[in-house]
């Protein structure tokens, strides 16, 4: 089978939207399965969808989005996972448009293309897709964007670095992309693949306040990681990115210091050192000191979301 | 619901003796369920158990024993999860007992003796650990509780994150310290659990488990409090040893990989652990400790009792 979609589901009434669009993609029956988690604590409402046989459902008792999503990945029979929350959507074309770029790039750990964000009118409030393509370590380290809605995985890379990580709640999807890209490389498509609601009425369930310590904690996860340090170096093609790596070493330091973790903060010290002198001369250039300074990547959702705060929509 | 007990299984032919060991437990004061995780890649052929409201049944594709049974927890509703494996089976009264081991004790994992059999179910001898309260260092010495005999409670399952799937072999063991870094255990003594021993029977890659097993105990060690857990236990000069020792074995694995900067960390705290033994630093056992490694009795003592030497 080439491919499972994915989507836990705390019972939302948009549940049905998401699956709907995974059931109208174009593709044979045996080609790819839906696999629906409902995490919410309670029975689905009965729905039309829900008599499909390529969908399955599973129950599982309130254990947030992780051991959801690692559930379902565990019963899905794709060689690719697809993983979707249950207030987005795909686009009609994107799983054939996937199974082209798999057919072109059969070696690319992730797959992924280009991201419209909506509002319940369809409205198109902005897009993304950063267009990074093999070894992107040092940018999706550094805070490239990479939506989880938009990118299809394969299986086995998946598994071989565990799944996603329980710890992690709210900056998962991202900690997951950090890992797979230690151990394989991305292939992108400039078409758009999937919807992201931002509409009147949209809510998350992502505890945002856990996010600045959990983006270290996997951070940190990744640079202990053996070879991650060679592989970041190999994909830092431009001092902007060699200036993004350092950032992210010393901040670790930083972090560790405050800990009282004193070894390790000198560990990660000495690699921010090495990451200074490995870009050579870049490092006394504007760009690099750029990639320091910023706090975000450009064409990240936080930018965009910046955008849409400045833009009266209603 | 008092207890899940999830049985993962790859389709061997002694399921149904733990299943059947599950739903005829002589136990009625709350309801248990039984899940079993199919991680074969084949349908299982049918049994009148499929049939009863008690089992669920989740198909996994292969992705050995951590993947499917993290996912008999996602799925369960119990206060506590046990895990069986397909080969092993319950004794009649275990839950029962458990039960009253759980009215008493607010501990996180419960567990009882194991009866270990050849694989013609013949009795060989019984596994009795005599582990209270904060084992965590004994569990970090070597000391070990077959999940087969243990109950653990679904929301520190939860917070540890539940086994390790990058951990294959030493995962039972990985999971025990990491629960008992912050939680207690509580022991009941009678027989719960029948397991079957020999490498022969078992899906055990036995090969890669002792730097598996290095490898988990690291990322154990690194964890905060884990210095002050095992100094909170160390009553006498053979456990401040252990402490040492424990240390100093981590400062030369990762000198071996060229781990220099926590490799000096280690050594800070073998340091430490040095300081804390106070008198103790004079007394032999210490020494002794330092220099050998672990060696459970706990075979030992089950042989002895049946008058045996360990083969």
């Amino acid at each position: 089978m080439f491919c499972s979609v994915i989507i836990p589901t705390i019972g939302r009434d948009t549940v049905a939207r998401a699956v709907n669009s995974a059931l109208a993609q174009p593709l044979p029956c045996e080609a790819f399965e839906v696999i629906v988690v409902n995490d919410s604590g309670q029975p689905l409402q009965p729905a039309a969808w829900q008599q499909s046989p390529q969908v399955t459902v599973i129950t599982t008792n309130k254990r947030e989005r992780c051991v959801a999503r690692n559930t379902a990945a565990a019963v899905a029979k794709g060689d690719y996972l697809y993983f979707l929350d249950d207030d987005d959507w795909l686009l009609p074309h994107a799983l054939a448009t996937f199974q082209q770029l798999a057919l072109d790039h059969p070696q690319a750990a992730w797959l992924y293309g280009g991201l419209e964000i909506v509002d319940q009118a369809g409205k198109l409030l902005g897009e993304a897709n950063s267009g990074l393509s093999g070894n992107c370590c040092a940018q999706v380290m550094g805070g490239a964007w990479v939506p989880i809605q938009t990118s299809l995985i394969r299986s086995d890379f998946f598994f071989s670095v565990g799944g996603y990580n329980p710890h992690i709640i709210g900056t998962e999807d991202q900690d997951l992309c950090r890992r797979i890209a230690i151990q394989g490389d991305f292939a992108n498509t400039p078409e758009v693949v999937a919807c992201l609601f931002r509409g009147e009425g949209w809510q998350t369930s992502t505890i945002y306040a856990r996010a600045p310590e959990d983006t270290r904690l996997s951070r940190d996860l990744v640079a202990e990681e053996p070879h991650a340090f060679k592989r970041l170096i190999a994909s830092a093609a431009t001092p902007y990115w060699y200036g993004r790596i350092f950032r992210i070493y010393t901040s670790l330091a930083l972090w560790h210091l405050q800990h009282k973790r004193l070894f390790i903060a000198l560990s990660r010290t000495l690699y921010a050192i090495a990451i200074f002198f490995s870009a050579g001369g870049g490092s006394l250039t504007w760009p690099f000191w750029e990639g320091v300074r910023a706090h975000h990547v450009p064409g990240t959702l936080h930018f965009i979301e910046k955008k849409l705060q400045e833009t009266p929509r209603y | 619901m008092f207890c899940s007990t999830i049985i993962p299984t790859v389709g061997r032919n002694t399921l149904t003796r733990s299943v059947e060991s599950v739903l005829k437990q002589e136990f009625t004061a709350a309801p248990h369920e039984l899940i079993v995780v199919n991680d074969s890649g084949q349908p299982l052929s049918w049994e009148s158990w499929h049939k009863d409201e008690r089992v669920t049944i989740i198909n996994t594709q292969r992705h050995e024993r951590s993947f499917a049974r993290n996912s008999g927890a996602a799925v369960a509703h119990g206060r506590y999860l046990h895990f069986l494996d397909d080969d092993d089976w319950l004794a009649p009264d275990a839950l029962q007992n458990f039960w009253e081991l759980a009215q008493q004790s607010s501990a996180a994992w419960l567990y009882g003796r194991s009866q270990l059999v050849t694989a013609t179910s013949e009795p060989i001898i019984q596994l009795h650990h005599g582990l209270q309260g904060n084992c965590f260092l004994n569990t970090m010495a070597g000391e070990w509780i077959p999940l087969q005999a243990s109950l653990i409670r679904t929301d520190a399952f939860f917070v540890v994150g539940g086994f390790n799937p990058l951990v294959a072999g030493p995962e039972d063991i990985d999971l025990l310290r990491r629960i008992t870094l912050t939680e207690d255990v509580a022991e009941v003594q009678t027989v719960v659990a029948y397991i079957i021993r020999g490498h022969a029977w078992s899906t055990t890659d036995y090969e890669g488990h002792a730097e598996q097993s290095r490898w988990v105990r690291e990322k154990i060690l690194a964890l905060p409090h884990a210095f002050e857990r095992m100094q909170a236990t160390a009553d006498n000069a053979y456990w401040h040893g252990r402490i040492g020792r424990l240390y100093l074995t981590s400062l030369v694995w990762n000198l071996r990989r060229r781990r220099p900067l926590t490799a000096a960390s280690r050594g800070w705290q073998t340091l430490r652990a040095c300081l804390h033994a106070g008198r103790y630093l004079f007394a032999p056992p210490f020494w002794q400790s330092l220099a050998h490694a672990y060696d459970s009795d706990t075979f030992q003592r089950g042989f002895a009792a049946v008058g045996q030497t360990p083969s």
